[in-house]
């Protein structure tokens, strides 16, 4: 019975994908999404059910078989989905969420010519990233991570007629790519590494990157070849935040908001992006011999989160102001993630790292769809400096914005308050470590100033929308008006989901209990102290008021001070894309364009060359294709005297 | 000459070294390829000579006449001339100089005649080898066909004056270098003493020996000139002498041995008549 | 029949050979390559019968007949194709006929009509009788000219039944 619940929650998605494909190839644009609703809903409810039966059984894990896949010689690969909790808690957002926005994207894809084509891609997305969180080993989760990769290329690009869309969409694909490699160097490296010790010897290679196997042999790996694991893990984590946009692999989720804003919701904020959050969890019995890993994830999780709220305050693009928030957030739950090298703090870490995915999937996904919302309403114009005050036109999505936007500046008693607060008391709990503490005691002051940078940008991004004189753009025409319910009432699950998960998980202990199931998180008592919960709702308010004066002010028209560089950084992403450009991607053009012009020009050449001579060698034969018979009587003469002579003379008179 | 009894013309004979029959090279000496080769180098000029002499002037085309005179002089200077074999040689000067006088004329008529006087004389070579029947053959087809031909020449250039291209030949020295090469090699394979494979008997084909007891041929034997009967085979000195000129001989061979030759020649004759006259016909009359 | 004559007679035929050979490549006139070509076939014949003589049998003379039995057979094709060729252009040229040249090939060059020297001289006769066109038979004398005997032979037997 679970084994079939199990194996629908993909499966359910897989055959909403072939039908939707079905109806794409026959041009419709009606009742696709019917196929994809329903097959998503039923996802959704098995993966509730597999949470509510206790799939991962009384150890904590449950391998449900599939087929074999592969039986070539010694080389056998198994298809089987691994349940366990910490799978279990990603695999209820992700359908959960993604039934929600499918039902949102009826009306919101209303008349589009690809409206088949987008549920399709979409049900492909939610079968790649379940089959993902379901992986039992490494290589499948690889191949479903490219899955998703793939399904957010075609989204991103689904509107490929734009020259922004497709271009956005192959430098979210290219920069994946980088990331992708030296994550597929990391696992082949990882098998090689089991293989040597003795849980791995003897074991074929694919089956080797079992997560069994490789858990199994890391302690053995740490202690004997503790430098290469470290490397593995390195590689992993490049993998890992390529995946989650993290510095300074972050380039290509702003650029992603090109695809449709439910995609973005979908994908670019609730689950993909949370993708390489999962690994790291995942991987925490690999990581824990890794503290020098771990400390780099925390920081680069920290900077990112420092720069993506930088960058959040001075853009005026409301879609690119969540985008940033996105990244800004996924650096907080690396930042938790990181806080795992701390003594005895692993379990906490990926608690407090899951919690915040949960809560800021539901929120995050929540601002997206009402800024979707807003852009339906407002004629596809998403620039804040072109619309004010619409809480009359918009007065739903002003309540569902306001509520998104409180749970993410981290208002108590809202689900970002508490998420917040338990990464942040993780952060203070791991400067405790004698060892490496103060890299957290600086980790958390950054985290602090992030969290005050959130509530001003949400604040002030919240307050330039809805409040003020009432102005709306010319592409909206006359005919701006509030969504349809059925754009609403995922909404407002959602909503709900942002308010009470936080209270309902935190600080009752259930995500912790029900995480600790898991047998690579162990379990840790962990407390937070009143003072980190009383300062972080002190800021969060001061940083919603000042929010609020800082959209009444509008936008700073100083040319000089540290006020214009910080803006002027902001609004020029930190001047990343441009380094980028300029360092990685003009060379490669440069290098692109010697090699196009060597192979135009010297290999060409020397392939005409060579190919010229019996060319030139027949224009000479040519010449002698008079057509006339005394040429041709004559070229005969020739070769029969030649023939004579040398008839003659070859011997020996 | 030795002649061998045996009977593998057709077979694969081993290649035997012991077995070679060795070709004396008596009178050519060094002399005698001097004088040969300069009587074909001056022919060759001769030839010339005369082409350029006929379009451009007399003076040369006498110098041409000088030069064929000295060749011709040359050549059988040094050709064992006993007193039998003069009109053998006369025939064979006649014979070049009439090819000669072919290939540089004028005029298609003078052409024509030269051709004739060629092939009649090449008939009169045959004639004095005994080979009647060929040479009568070679007379009445040559002489029929030329006489047709030089009706054709007539018919099609009914010409007032000549026509450039009876005039003028196409590169006439290169073409004189490749046949002096020509003439050359072929005068010192044959001239130049050497091995030969030694003569064998095809008995397989009796009448193509009718005549030659000795040698297994001829079944019954004919009497032939010399007078020499079935009942007195020939001694291998006789049959060195024999010469097979009866022309009686020679029919008997083509209708027994090679009458499958003989009636696929007939055919080959039937099917060009044929096709000359489909090819002759108007194209307008007959689209095909 | 000595081998020294078989030697000499094979030079013969090489040298007859030789000479066909230069007229088939020399002469532009179609008929007189023709010719040419027969020039060569009779210096192979005597060849073959130089060797029919040494060998004492019968086999080159046949093989000489065959020779002329094939080349009866392409006097008749060749002179059939002579006459269609002449049909098309009205020249025995060979040069004329290149159609088949490639593009790049020099074309044949032009033959110059003015070839020096001795024009040629034909024989020229005495004009007989009138010349009809400068001198057209008078109306008057047409039923006298009619009743000629000397007319023509088929005249003269219709006249007689008619009178």
């Amino acid at each position: 019975m679970l084994n079939l619940f199990a194996w629908m929650v993909p499966i359910s998605p897989l055959i909403g994908c072939l039908i939707c494909t079905f109806l794409a190839f026959r041009g419709d644009t009606k009742i696709a999404h019917l196929p994809a609703i329903v097959s998503l809903l039923f996802s959704a409810l098995f993966a509730i059910c597999l949470l509510l039966f206790g799939a991962q059984g009384a150890e904590g894990i449950a391998i449900f078989e599939g087929y074999r896949y592969l039986d070539v010689g010694g080389l056998t690969l198994d298809i089987a989905l691994r349940v366990d909790t910490l799978c279990l808690t990603l695999l209820t957002v992700v359908t959960c969420i993604s039934a929600m926005i499918a039902i949102y994207s009826r009306d919101y894809m209303h008349n589009d010519p690809g409206y088949a084509r987008y549920f399709a891609v979409f049900c492909g997305f939610v079968f790649s990233m379940t089959m993902l969180v379901l992986s039992h080993n490494l290589l499948m989760l690889y191949g479903f991570w490219e899955g998703v990769g793939t399904c957010s290329y075609l989204l991103i690009g689904y509107w490929y007629q734009r020259p922004s869309a497709a271009r956005a969409a192959t430098k979210a694909f290219l920069v994946n790519r980088i990331a992708d490699t030296a994550f597929l160097f990391g696992i082949l490296l990882l098998g090689y590494a089991v293989g040597q010790t003795d849980a791995g010897s003897g074991v074929s290679y694919l089956n080797r990157l079992d997560f069994v196997l490789i858990f199994d042999a890391a302690p053995v790996l740490a202690e004997r070849h503790g430098a290469l694991l470290t490397f593995i893990g390195m590689l992993l984590m490049i993998g890992a935040i390529g995946k989650s946009a993290q510095f300074p692999f972050h380039v290509w989720l702003p650029d992603a908001m090109e695809g449709p804003t439910p995609v973005s919701a979908l994908i670019h904020a609730a689950t993909m992006v949370t993708a390489g959050v999962y690994l790291m969890a995942r991987l925490a019995p690999l990581t824990e011999f890794t503290p020098t890993v771990l400390v780099t994830v925390a920081w680069l999780g920290g900077i990112t989160a420092l720069i993506g709220a930088w960058m959040a305050m001075y853009q005026d693009d409301l879609k690119r102001v969540l985008a940033y928030s996105t990244v800004s957030q996924l650096g907080y739950l690396f930042m938790a993630l990181g806080a795992g090298a701390a003594k005895d703090m692993m379990g906490v870490a990926i608690i407090a790292a899951m919690f915040h995915l949960v809560t800021h999937a539901f929120f995050k996904a929540l601002l997206f769809l009402s800024a979707g919302n807003v852009m339906h309403a407002m004629g596809d114009v998403i620039d804040m400096r072109q619309f004010a005050g619409l809480r009359r036109v918009l007065p739903k999505t002003h309540i569902l914005f306001g509520i998104g936007a409180a749970a993410l500046a981290g208002l108590p008693p809202l689900a970002g308050f508490f998420s917040k607060d338990s990464v942040l008391s993780v952060l203070l709990d791991a400067s405790h470590d004698t060892m490496i503490g103060s890299h957290y005691m600086m980790l958390l002051v950054i985290g602090m100033v992030t969290a005050f940078l959130t509530a001003i940008y949400t604040s002030k991004a919240y307050f330039r929308t809805f409040h003020g004189t009432e102005k709306i753009p010319k592409a909206a025409g006359h005919h701006a008006h509030e969504a349809s319910t059925f754009m609403l009432a995922p909404m407002a699950v959602l909503a709900v989901g942002a308010v009470f998960v936080g209270i309902l998980l935190g600080p009752t202990s259930a995500i912790a209990n029900y995480l600790q199931q898991t047998p690579g998180v162990p379990h840790a008592e962990h407390s937070e102290p009143w003072w980190i919960l009383a300062g972080s709702a002190v800021i969060a308010v001061v940083g919603v008021v000042l929010g609020q004066f800082l959209a009444g002010r509008g936008p700073s028209t100083s040319t000089s001070g540290v006020g214009f560089v910080l803006a002027d950084f902001g609004r020029n992403r930190l001047y990343i894309d441009w380094l980028f450009t300029r360092v990685l991607v003009w060379p490669g053009e440069w290098f692109a364009r010697f090699c196009g012009w060597w192979d135009e020009n010297v290999v060409n050449g020397m392939t005409n060359a060579v190919a010229n001579v019996p060319r030139g060698l027949g224009l000479m034969g040519q010449r002698l294709q008079t057509g006339r018979i005394p040429t041709y009587s004559y070229l005969t003469a020739v070769g029969f005297a030649v023939v004579a002579i040398w008839v003659v003379t070859r011997t020996n008179w | 000459m030795q002649l061998m009894n045996e009977a593998w013309l057709f077979g694969q004979a081993p290649f035997d070294p012991g077995n070679l029959m060795r070709v004396p090279g008596t009178h050519f000496d060094g002399t005698f390829s001097t004088a040969m080769l300069g009587a074909i180098v001056l022919g060759a000029t001769a030839y010339w000579l005369l082409q350029r002499g006929v379009v451009k002037s007399k003076s040369m085309a006498i110098a041409g006449y000088v030069v064929f005179g000295i060749a011709a002089m040359l050549g059988l200077a040094y050709v064992p001339a006993n007193m039998e074999d003069v009109i053998l040689y006369c025939f064979s000067l006649l014979a070049i100089a009439g090819g000669l006088a072919f290939i540089v004329a004028r005029e298609p008529v003078h052409a024509a005649l030269g051709f004739a006087t060629a092939v009649l004389s090449a008939c009169g070579v045959l004639f004095m080898q005994q080979a009647y029947f060929v040479a009568a053959a070679t007379i009445i087809v040559y002489a029929g066909a030329t006489i047709i031909i030089f009706l054709f020449v007539l018919m099609f250039a009914q010409q007032t004056h000549l026509k450039p291209y009876d005039v003028l030949l196409t590169r006439p020295a290169l073409a004189a270098i490749i046949g002096t090469a020509l003439v050359i090699t072929i005068t010192w394979s044959v001239a130049e003493e050497g091995e030969i494979l030694p003569l064998k008997i095809d008995v397989s084909r009796p009448n193509s020996l009718a005549g030659q007891p000795a040698l297994g041929g001829g079944d019954p034997p004919v009497p032939i000139l010399g007078a020499v009967s079935s009942e007195s085979p020939m001694s291998p000195e006789e049959a060195a002498r024999f010469v097979p000129s009866k022309t009686a001989g020679l029919g008997r061979a083509m209708y027994t041995d090679y009458l499958m030759a003989v009636e696929l020649a007939g055919t080959v004759l039937l099917v060009a008549t044929v096709g000359a006259i489909v090819l002759a016909q108007k194209q307008g009359r007959n689209p095909t | 029949m000595s081998i020294i004559d078989t030697q000499n007679l094979l030079i013969l035929g090489g040298v007859l050979f030789a000479i066909g050979l230069v007229g088939f490549l020399t002469r532009r006139s179609m008929i007189l390559m023709f010719l040419s070509l027969e020039t060569m076939l009779s210096g192979v014949s005597v060849n073959l019968i130089a060797f029919s003589k040494l060998h004492m049998n019968y086999q080159g003379q046949i093989l000489a007949i065959m020779v002329l039995a094939i080349a009866a057979c392409e006097a008749a094709l060749a002179l059939a194709l002579i006459v269609s060729l002449y049909r098309r252009k009205a020249t025995l040229d060979v040069e004329a006929w290149d159609e088949l040249s490639e593009v790049v090939s020099p074309k044949a060059p032009d033959i110059p009509v003015d070839f020096g020297g001795a024009e040629p001289s034909f024989p020229k006769l005495t004009p007989a009788g009138l010349d009809p066109i400068s001198n057209p038979v008078p109306s008057t004398l047409d039923t006298v000219i009619k009743n000629q005997s000397w007319s023509a032979g088929s005249n003269t037997s219709e006249a007689s039944s008619r009178a």
